[in-house]
């Protein structure tokens, strides 16, 4: 499971996805013919876009669980804010309605850094908020 | 094998009992991160015994986020059953202080979560 720190990355932009560029819903067209993205890979990325586009969110730390066969997401804040916190959980269940199926888990964090958190270095990716807001 | 409601209820309320009494205790400072976790447990067992009554079990956590979205339909309780999942988890793994503020948010969180189902007493 791979979500890319694509910087160019544009909701408006989904030429060829099946995916609506006004409502980002899957067209009706596609479901019924040539569905051909990869959609937990647009979820994924969909799911990014969102939560990166959050200022008060420093990074986001990917890594895949094998155990269970999905992608957790922690999600760290530099401090407590709850209606951050439940921004972010918001955007979640929205991304449960619009594509069921998406299987991940996140956790939001107050912490300002990665390093605490015990996985292998071969599983991870870092996302930095700052990197993306600068593209 | 599923467990049954009454069995959810039960653990959900003796949780709910054990936070409240860890949280009143003057024996032992310094608590609030267990006071956090067992708040959280209560909260899960309360969810899932609403699942039950549904013959559904959740397998693991990212079954019952599914469950919830799928067959409770509630944001206001995903919001809050996801707030305390993830202090507790701070609790536990990251060395985290749980400050007076956050418990009380918790009972909270709990109240709201049980009145989304149905379960205030």
């Amino acid at each position: 499971m791979s979500a890319t720190n694509n910087k160019e990355f544009n909701l408006s932009n989904n030429e060829g996805t099946g995916i609506d560029s006004e409502t980002n819903q899957i067209s009706s067209e596609s479901q019924s013919t040539s569905f051909e993205i990869d959609r937990a890979q647009f979820a994924h990325e969909f799911f990014l876009n969102q939560i990166m586009a959050i200022e008060e969110v420093t990074q986001i730390y990917q890594r895949f669980n094998p155990y269970e066969g999905i992608a957790e997401y922690w999600i760290m804040l530099e401090r407590e804010n709850r209606d951050v916190r439940r921004n972010i959980y918001s955007v979640e269940y929205d991304l449960l309605d619009r594509f069921g199926g998406l299987e991940l888990l996140t956790h939001v964090v107050v912490r300002d850094d990665v390093g605490d958190i015990n996985i292998a270095d071969d599983a991870k990716e870092v996302y930095s908020n700052l990197e993306f807001n600068a593209a | 094998m599923p467990l049954e409601q009454q069995q959810h209820k039960s653990k959900a309320e003796e949780n709910e009992f054990i936070a409240g009494e860890l949280n009143e205790s003057v024996e032992i400072d310094d608590i609030n991160e267990w006071v956090v976790t067992v708040y959280f447990y209560s909260a899960l067992h309360h969810v899932e015994r609403k699942l039950a009554q549904q013959n559904i079990d959740s397998g693991n956590h990212v079954e019952r986020n599914r469950n919830i979205k799928d067959h409770i339909s509630s944001r206001s309780l995903y919001l809050n059953y996801k707030e305390l999942k993830d202090w507790s988890e701070q609790a536990r793994y990251d060395c985290w202080e749980a400050d007076d503020d956050h418990v009380t948010w918790c009972k909270d969180n709990l109240e709201i979560i049980k009145s989304e189902l149905g379960f205030s007493s």
